[in-house]
């Protein structure tokens, strides 16, 4: 492997650095097996981005963790495809796999006086000797890990006293360091702010492509998942694992088997969790004099009336809403002009045809 | 990402490594020169008179030294100034006691001369050296021990008796001197005074610490280990609080006596026992340092960075029981010094980073002990002070008026 400061941008190899065969992952509860994750057949490969989904206890965690080498896998083998051939995981040197695999885990634990760039500098502990004595590279690396997440100007402060999505780039900075082949992560959005998680996400995508590394990372963000991930690995809960892009996944609706209760769907056409309707009064929603809508007027006007509990119908309807550039008309059995979409909505319960369940003005 | 620092809640386990702690001068734990203002800038002026870090300081050029150092302390002089302190105490307790005795005539015994009063060279040599020395060691390999625990189990409250070793050396040394008079057996282990104390306190430390290593073999979490040592602590206090309550009342002055730590009384023949197993104690917890810097981060992110946890927790278990072990041995179960050096350390280096911490460590604890040796003696009198009775009276303000203001500061920066 080469310095990270010489990424190899320009030639992604998809090589295979990290495969999973007839692998069930899970947990010993005593003397007893418990798999939770499997069988699976899985592969990854340098210069991607793997989402890992699935609700809560679907066995993300466990699987990023067996493929981590952290746990033994229960059957089947996880093998690891470095420079000097494929071997599996569970039989490597610890410094080997640690050079290979380099993880960041949910829990950032409390530090002391640790300042970012001590945390990053342990990254190197697999490439120094037992004192743990850095050389020049090392320190290059270090700064080098550092100005891949932007954290360059963070070196010197303490950890404690960074933001959260600060230290997460510390976090990932320091796993860099390693010079890994494959990038673990568990929920690294987790804790982030919006505008947070998705800087971080998009750090990983980066990352994955300019450092030519394989990033598998679990995000309960599914909506950012299914933007930026090659490759999308589906854990609906039953052990199975659904592999493909993204985009394959919603459209078979494996997307929504996974993650889809009673009454909240995945919609495909908004790539995003409906809200139940509470009454279903149909509006149709159609631009000046019956042509079609401006687009993003449009849905923001069909959200509006799906939380004043009118669903969008394509066909005509005896409930009309016009969409004009700077305002609403509602047509019912009289006209009504709306400012703005609160007004509408006001509008559409005060109609008294569309009863929802909330109170009534 | 919000740009402003973040003062987060300090974990519970975790109260006195506080993160957001400042400004200890580096001349002495008690004198601050802090103020908010300079606080809030401290990088810079730090940074600045760094000296080249450690021994490959020479290759570097000083910008690069500026940018990645292991503390923006400087740590070559803190350490440097700690020998010197530690050489003065030494000093002083040769020449500080009883009688005093001047430094020069000191220098005359320990060269081989003659001193102009006789009867200090037998002083020197037969009381007061092996007594500095026993602080010496004492001091530094109860320092390191504390920090190695400390950093193991995650709990700035870890000492180096968290695994038992007190409670079983005093169980050893209750059973001699308090049965010992009751059985032919322990009677005649009870012969050679403090010799057999010495070994009734290693076999005691020995089988409790034998115990919790054997439970402590079978089981994942560290915690776990932590709560059984304190357990076997308890079973052997219950046992000796026993013993004492049967007890007539000079076998429990003679176990006090013990009881309250003492440098006195170790002899040259007890010391070539004592300072070889320290000093393969320090080597083995020097083996450490790397490892511990790493479990800073956990014990998960310590394995994904290729540490073999497990190896470095059992070199470190064992390292830090048989410096404890061997100490409370020969010198009484000696509270405070183990569980407050570290913080004094981390404190004045500023550092969580063992490789700058286990050295000043040992130096801090050197210092810490030949200076409570040389109070507890009360220079002139002819009284010596249990340890156990200075140690705390001494350190425990020092700790608290450091942490006090180092937290008052932070909370200045951060509002």
């Amino acid at each position: 492997m080469t310095a990270p400061s010489v990424p190899p941008a320009t030639t992604p190899s998809s090589s295979t650095v990290l495969a999973a065969a007839g692998l069930r992952a899970g947990y010993h509860d005593g003397r007893r097996a418990v798999p939770i994750v499997g069988p699976a057949d899985l592969a990854v490969h340098r210069g991607r981005f793997v989402a890992v989904l699935g609700p809560n206890g679907a066995g993300k965690t466990t699987l990023l963790r067996t493929l981590g080498g952290v746990i033994p896998p229960l059957e089947g083998q996880v093998t690891a495809t470095t420079g000097s051939g494929t071997r599996e995981l569970t039989r490597m040197k610890r410094a080997d796999r640690a050079t290979h695999i380099a993880v960041v885990l949910t829990d950032h634990p409390d530090v002391g006086l640790l300042r970012a760039r001590d945390i990053v500098a342990i990254g190197r502990h697999p490439h120094t000797g037992w004192s743990g004595r850095m050389t020049d590279r090392d320190h290059r690396i270090v700064d080098d890990a550092l100005e891949a997440v932007g954290a360059t100007h963070l070196a010197d402060r303490e950890l404690a006293r960074l933001s959260d999505g600060q230290r997460q780039r510390v976090w990932i900075a320091r796993a860099l360091a390693q010079e890994p082949a494959v990038l673990l992560l568990d929920e690294p959005t987790a804790f982030l702010d919006l505008p947070g998680r998705v800087e971080a996400i998009d750090l990983l995508r980066r990352l994955a492509a300019t450092r030519d590394l394989a990033v598998v990372a679990s995000i309960h963000d599914l909506d950012l998942a299914l933007r930026v991930a090659d490759t999308a690995w589906l854990l609906d809960g039953s052990g199975s694992v659904e592999v493909g892009a993204p985009e394959d996944l919603a459209l078979d609706g494996a997307i929504d088997r996974a993650f889809g209760r009673d009454d909240i769907r995945f919609d495909l056409a908004t790539a995003s969790f409906q809200l139940p309707v509470d009454c279903c009064a149909e509006v149709a929603v159609t631009g000046v004099d019956g042509t079609a809508p401006d687009p993003t007027r449009g849905l923001w006007t069909g959200r509006a009336l799906a939380r004043a509990g009118a669903v969008v119908v394509d066909r005509s309807s005896w409930l009309t809403v016009e969409v004009l550039p700077d305002r609403w008309r509602l047509r019912g059995h009289e006209t009504v002009e709306c400012a703005t979409l609160h007004e509408l909505a006001d509008a559409v319960r005060a109609a008294g045809l569309v009863v929802p369940t909330g109170d009534r003005p | 990402m919000t740009p402003d620092p973040v003062t987060e809640t300090t974990s519970a386990t975790a109260p006195a490594l506080d993160p957001v702690t400042r400004r200890v001068a580096p001349d002495g734990p008690l004198v601050t020169r802090s103020g908010p203002a300079s606080s809030m800038h401290d990088a810079a002026p730090d940074r600045a008179e760094r000296p080249p870090a450690d021994g490959a300081g020479a290759a570097h050029t000083p910008h690069r030294e500026e940018e990645r150092g292991t503390s923006r302390r400087p740590v070559v002089p803190i350490l440097i100034g700690l020998v010197v302190l530690t050489a003065a105490l030494f000093a002083g307790a040769l020449a500080l006691g009883s009688v005093s005795i001047p430094v020069a005539e000191v220098w005359t015994v320990l060269t081989g001369g003659d001193p102009s009063t006789s009867s200090w060279s037998v002083i020197i040599t037969d009381i007061r050296l092996p007594r500095a020395v026993t602080a010496l060691v004492a001091g530094a390999g109860l320092s390191v021990a504390g920090l190695q625990l400390q950093t193991l189990f995650r709990n700035p409250l870890a000492d180096p008796f968290v695994l038992g070793i007190a409670s079983g050396a005093s169980l050893g040394v209750a059973l001699v001197s308090l049965a010992g008079s009751g059985s032919m057996f322990l009677g005649t282990l009870a012969l050679g005074g403090s010799v057999s104390t010495a070994v009734a306190a290693a076999v005691g430390a020995g089988l409790v610490l034998g115990a919790v290593l054997t439970f402590a073999r079978r089981i994942r979490s560290i915690t776990s280990v932590l709560i059984i040592g304190l357990m076997a602590g308890y079973l052997a206090g219950s046992i000796v609080s026993l013993l004492l309550f049967f007890s007539d009342s000079d076998d429990f002055r003679a176990y006090l006596a013990w009881s309250l730590g003492s440098f006195r009384g170790v002899t040259w023949s007890e010391l070539a026992v004592l300072v070889p197993a320290a000093v393969i104690g320090l080597l083995l917890a020097a083996s450490t340092v790397k490892g511990l810097n790493a479990l800073l981060l956990g014990e998960r992110y310590a394995e994904s960075v290729g540490v073999n946890v497990r190896a470095v927790r059992a070199v470190i278990i064992v390292s830090s029981s048989l410096l404890a072990g061997v100490i409370t041995a020969f010198a009484g179960p000696i509270a405070f010094v183990g569980l407050a050096v570290p913080h004094l350390g981390r404190a004045l280096l500023r550092t969580s980073d063992h490789r700058v911490l286990m050295p000043a460590v040992v130096l801090i604890g050197a210092c810490v002990a030949l200076g409570t040796e040389i109070i507890a003696g009360v220079p002139g009198q002819d009284l010596a002070l249990p340890l156990n009775a200075v140690t705390p009276v001494l350190g425990a303000p020092v700790v608290i008026v450091v942490l006090m203001r180092l937290r008052r500061s932070a909370e200045v920066v951060l509002s």
